[in-house]
């Protein structure tokens, strides 16, 4: 990512000089000013460019962190490409091929905008309200990113060649400043991202900015070059001027056409990027649905009552007197309206998007603002789990809201940690109740263990764990016995007035049925379950491994039968292969850089790693990625830039090139451990107002791992400089260290994302890593 | 360059080898359970216990060992060692094998209103079976979990031969027998003998069906069937081909028949928000069940909720039901009810006659009858047509 303009700058450095033609700008220090802010400008561009993208693609897509690892590695791949192939271009002018590709992008990243609501129904015809699979993600993650990250990967070496031009030196005195001023636009892009474009703006509003500041980019440039073309400087003038007017109206009209081809068939009423994830409500007739990231939330005021009901009734009649309910999430849209029915005293209704029950107040709606009016209810605008930490108050009740582990930021509230939470909430008697998708017919493999993961998770905290088998399962969880008795049940909803809905003593034979009882605990032991947990988040595998069951099931099996192996099983299997990688590289590549080419690219998968867990990590204790994405991303890379930048100093107080690159692997290794522990600090801290610290913490350790990859692709290429053939170009050896690089993180990217985060958990994720790094270092000590 | 050549060969050759290995080892054992294995040797049938193996009805066999299935629309024509569309009918050497006989993966009892059939025995319970897979692929579709995989990828805990299913249904004093679940014609043979036991054994059944089993497969099953609910999905063939892969005229012909053969027939909807729920294609179809059919047919309208790969499309208006359930009732058919709406109105059964409400309904709860054994209104007499005991 932006990882690879920090790699350029070694590598670039020792690039073709190019003559400068035209001298009459040669000295000309102001044009060198003005360059560099066209080069903030793209900075600022392709952070917010990339940023749009992933939301965009998360809310079409299903938006978990899956999402982000298809999308990150394939800006990632694309980047490099662009940076690659742009560098070996001889026939063209550099500044003509700057200024198209400054244009090209500001034609590309709208372009992708606008397809990223509909790419599914023009490439894959898949039909309104039909969710796309896995294969539709992946292919439309490389067509929609790739264009846009190639021509920005593009950017780079063209402004670095531009900055070089104006004076007679070397081309390193280019890339320095370049990638410095490229930085300072990714960081500025990153923060104001995350506080002001992301809560104000809508994508396309945003998509508009990149255009103008990128005309504004490209008319500087042909102030530049071409001083003479006053016909093409008017052409830009003119567009700019028209694109400035009517701007805000012709945003508004696209974003309003995309809605309507991304919602086919309904009635878009509202839309909002709130801090937290994307709202859009529909309207049919009399009934609004509320989407939330794509996906139906609640339906005003139809919602399911089948399902509802069932859900409510079934856990407060478990109790014998529930008169205190906290409900945590999803809870409103039916849950509320049902709970009322049981008389209790309070609804303490915990939301982590404080604009849901907000926007609920605007619109027509004649269910929910019923619920949110009731005297019973409190809404509480906040996380669940800093919540109970925080509270004192006990409950009778603790209900999640149809809520699914299928995201980390849901997962948290699936986990045996916050079980334990719940638990300390709970009044004596207190009950706590969740569901799950489940089945009355049959339960596949992948929902036994889904089931099975859940139901160990509770087991582990609560004495006494109870599932009743349903379209959705129920699952009720207390430290005090109770009873799911049909006839008890019936007996407190007749003393609750709620004998006239459609439960009956024969319904609830029906669904307590001791027959379907059996079956499905026979079932449940077929499935292979785990404890969930906040660093091994099994739930969210289970569950994506139930998507994926649906959306890509060769894929799914694959996976399925990947979870046969232990913890231990796996790394081994994987710590083989990359010993196979290792001699793979030995036979190859010229004997000196092997091990180089190794390092470089498990750096390149560790650079990755960081960036991922770093926020798979926050998403898991804070909930609130969608906000802090830019400013995480941004201090991760201002980090990269930075160590880069400072690779000369410290190479300059070192005997022998490899000596620092020795000291960062170490140093690598020792970050992958400070890592976790930090992270079991901000585990026992998280929820107990000490937010904005441990955001700071880490932001900081964000900039600092950035700082230490980063500094390594150029000391690589020191090394390789000073150890590699004679006869070997530049740009070869760049090409070399580059595609180990890119691998590395593109395998990052997918891997951990898919398969090691979600299964094998943070600690064994990490322990892989630096196995990686500890064989390289120990490579390097070997010596050749 | 011969020694980089020589590098590249070995290295492909290392990374052929590792990838075959690798996904050699993650197919893992893609083969069939040991039973289908045993079937499909040519093991003779055994003692009541044991997997049987039963060659499929209706087929041809062709030339160069090919044979050609005509059980249902597709008449699939299927080469020696392969499958037909529903995975579930094998060729093996010239001869057609049912590959579900017995092998019942869902085994249950529910209410008779889930099925739903409305004016059949209400109030009671069946004992309801599946076995995997479809000839459909409908995108909506409610159990996924069995109709879109194949008999190897389910669990099966338990052989149930024809008579086992008989008497587990009389062991739980049930009046009645449903095959449903997945779609029944993809286990014809199964069902068939089960049916023929059950009849015997003075037992009901039913099943419930996408319509797509050819009419000469039908027709030698209905003298076995008391009553039979069909989906009819939509009305447009280009709505069946893209949300189901399935073929509209198949099941109009096979309602026809299922009316010619005076079998108690009744039609779900399940409507899906801007996809089939057009008033004009509605219409349509009421006329069409008129003037094909009976206007006493029941219709049952069911709204959507989101399900397999259908997550994204918010659920059926109510209204939109509402407003379909009158078209219908506008156009002459006289008993229309709403489904996975819980607590309205038309969940309950009224008589064509006087408007009573005969069966008091609320989802699948029975709350209330007043229809007596012989299908006769309490309040005006008059006969309400299906099977009440």
């Amino acid at each position: 990512m932006y990882g690879l303009w920090t790699r350029d700058t070694g590598c670039l450095a020792l690039k073709k000089k190019q003559e400068v033609k035209n001298k009459d700008f040669q000295n000309r220090s102001s044009y060198h000013r003005v360059i560099k802010s066209v080069i903030f400008i793209t900075g600022l561009g392709g952070i917010v460019g990339q940023l749009i993208l992933i939301r965009e693609l998360m809310i079409t897509f299903y938006g978990n962190e899956l999402t982000w690892g298809l999308v990150l590695a394939s800006w990632l791949v694309f980047e490099a490409a662009g940076s690659f192939t742009v560098s070996h271009v001889k026939y063209f002018k550099n500044s003509s091929l700057y200024i198209i590709f400054i244009i090209l992008y500001a034609l590309f990243l709208p372009l992708a905008l606008y397809f990223s609501r509909s790419i599914d129904v023009y490439l894959f015809h898949i039909l309104p309200g039909e969710t796309a699979g896995l294969f539709q993600l992946f292919i439309s993650s490389l067509i929609l990113v790739g264009p846009v990250s190639f021509v920005h990967g593009s950017l780079f070496p063209l402004a670095a060649e531009a900055l070089s031009e104006v004076k007679t030196e070397s081309l390193s005195f280019g890339i320095g400043p370049a990638y410095i001023w490229e930085t300072a636009g990714t960081l500025t892009g990153g923060v104001m991202f995350t506080l002001v474009l992301a809560r104000f703006f809508h994508s396309f509003q945003i998509g508009m900015g990149i255009i103008l500041l990128h005309l504004i980019g490209g008319l500087i440039l042909l102030g530049i070059y071409y001083p003479d073309y006053k016909k093409l400087k008017l052409i830009f003038l003119s567009i700019f001027c028209i694109l400035f007017v009517s701007g805000i109206f012709l945003t508004n009209i696209i974003q309003d056409k995309t809605l309507e081809h991304q919602f086919s068939g309904q009635n878009v009423v509202f839309y909002e990027n709130t801090a937290y994830g994307n709202i859009v409500v529909t309207r049919e007739r009399e009934e609004h649905t509320f989407y939330y990231d794509g996906r139906p939330l609640f339906t005003d005021p139809a919602y399911d009552l089948g399902g509802v009901a069932d859900f409510v009734h079934l856990s407060l009649t478990a109790h014998q007197k529930p008169k205190n309910i906290l409900v945590l999430g999803g809870g409103i849209g039916g849950i509320i309206n049902e709970v009322v029915g049981h008389q209790p005293e309070s609804i303490t209704y915990v939301e982590l998007d404080g604009r849901l029950p907000e926007i609920t107040q605007k619109l027509p709606l004649s269910l929910v603002p019923r619920e949110l009016a009731l005297p019973q209810v409190n809404v509480i605008q906040a996380d669940a789990r800093f919540y109970l930490r925080q509270t004192e108050k006990k409950y009778d009740l603790v209900i999640i809201g149809f809520l699914e582990p299928e995201t980390l930021q849901t997962n948290r509230l699936f986990t045996r940690e916050f079980f334990s939470l719940a638990a300390d909430r709970l009044k004596e008697q207190g009950l706590m109740a969740f569901s799950l998708p489940g089945s009355l017919t049959y339960l596949g493999t992948e929902l036994a263990s889904y089931s099975r993961t859940m139901q160990l998770t509770a087991e582990d905290v609560f004495q006494q764990v109870s599932v009743i088998p349903g379209e959705r399962s129920i699952y009720l969880a207390s430290n005090s016995s109770f009873e799911l008795n049909p006839q008890l049940l019936w007996n407190r909803m007749e003393n609750r007035g709620l004998q006239d809905n459609f439960m009956s003593p024969g319904y609830l034979e029906y669904r307590l049925s001791q027959e379907r009882q059996e079956w499905f605990l026979g079932e449940l032991q077929e499935g292979r379950g785990e404890i969930n947990s906040d660093l091994r988040p099994v739930g969210f595998f289970q569950a994506l491994n139930y998507w994926g069951r649906t959306f890509a099931p060769r894929l799914q099996e694959y996976l399925f039968r990947l979870q046969q192996y232990s913890e231990v099983e796996f790394l081994g299997g994987l710590i083989v292969l990359c010993v196979l990688v290792i001699i793979l590289i030995r036979l190859f590549f010229f004997k000196k850089s092997r091990v180089l080419i190794y390092a470089v690219g498990t750096t390149g998968m560790c650079a990755l790693a960081f960036d991922l867990l770093i926020l798979f990590v926050f998403q898991t204790l804070f909930g609130f990625i969608y906000q802090m994405m830019g400013l995480l991303l941004a201090a991760y890379m201002g980090g990269m830039a930075g160590g880069a930048a400072l690779e000369p100093y410290f190479s300059n107080r070192v005997s022998a090139p490899d000596k620092l690159f020795k000291s960062l692997e170490a140093v690598i290794i020792l970050l992958l451990g400070l890592f976790f522990g930090l992270v079991l600090i901000m585990q026992q801290l998280a929820g107990t107002g000490q937010t904005a610290v441990l955001i700071m913490s880490f932001t900081i350790f964000a900039v600092l791992s950035g700082g230490v990859t980063g500094m390594e692709f150029p000391a690589a290429a020191r090394i390789r400089e000073s150890t590699g053939r004679k006869e070997e170009s530049t740009k070869i050896r760049a090409g070399l260290l580059y595609g180990a690089d890119l691998l590395g993180g593109w395998l990052a990217g997918i891997l951990i994302s898919l398969l090691m985060f979600p299964l094998l958990g943070l600690k064994m994720t990490l322990l892989f890593l630096a196995s990686l790094k500890v064989i390289s270092l120990l490579f390097l000590f070997m010596g050749e | 360059m011969k020694l980089i050549r020589k590098k590249w060969i070995i290295i492909l050759c290392l990374v052929g080898v590792s990838a075959v290995v690798i996904f050699y080892h993650l197919e893992g054992s893609r083969s069939r359970p040991q039973e289908l294995d045993n079937m499909l040797s040519g093991a003779t049938p055994a003692a009541e216990g044991d997997v049987e193996l039963v060659e499929a009805m209706f087929y041809e066999s062709l030339s160069d060992n090919s044979v050609q299935c005509s059980l249902c629309f597709r008449n699939c024509v299927i080469p020696e060692g392969e499958r037909g569309f529903c995975r579930n009918r094998e060729n093996k050497e010239g001869k057609l094998y049912t590959l579900v006989y017995g092998q019942a993966s869902a085994v249950h009892v529910d209410p008779v209103e889930k099925e739903p059939i409305h004016h059949f025995l209400p109030g009671e319970s069946m004992l309801c079976i599946g076995t995997a897979s479809c000839n459909f692929r409908c995108k909506f579709c409610h159990n996924w979990h069995m109709s879109q995989r194949s008999i190897e990828e389910l669990n099966i805990r338990e052989y149930m031969p024809p008579k086992k299913v008989v008497s587990r249904a009389q062991n739980h004093g049930l009046p009645a027998i449903s095959f449903t679940y997945n779609e029944p014609t993809v286990f014809y043979e199964y069902m068939y003998d089960t049916a023929r036991e059950a009849q015997k054994e003075g037992l009901k059944v039913i099943f419930h069906t996408n319509g797509s089993l050819n009419p000469e497969p039908l027709r030698k099953l209905l003298p076995y069937i008391d009553g039979v609910t069909v989906d009819l999905k939509g009305f447009e063939d280009s709505y069946y081909r893209e949300m189901t892969q399935g073929e509209l005229d198949t099941v109009l012909e096979t309602l026809q028949i299922i009316e010619e053969k005076d079998v108690w027939l009744e039609i779900v909807n399940l409507v899906l928000p801007g996809l089939n729920d057009d008033p004009e294609t509605v219409r349509d179809m009421s006329r069409w069940i008129i003037d094909n059919l009976d206007s006493k047919t029941p219709v049952h309208f069911s709204r959507f909720f989101p399900s397999y790969k259908m997550q994204d499309l918010s659920p059926t208006p109510v209204g939109t039901i509402e407003q379909l359930a009158q078209i219908a009732k506008n156009e002459g058919l006289k008993f229309v009810s709403i489904g996975n709406v819980p607590g309205h109105r038309l969940n309950s059964t009224f008589c064509d006659n006087c408007g009573s409400r005969i069966i008091n309904r609320h989802h699948f709860t029975v709350r209330n009858l007043k229809i007596d054994d012989e299908g006769k209104c309490m309040d005006c007499g008059h006969e309400i047509p299906g099977v009440w005991r």
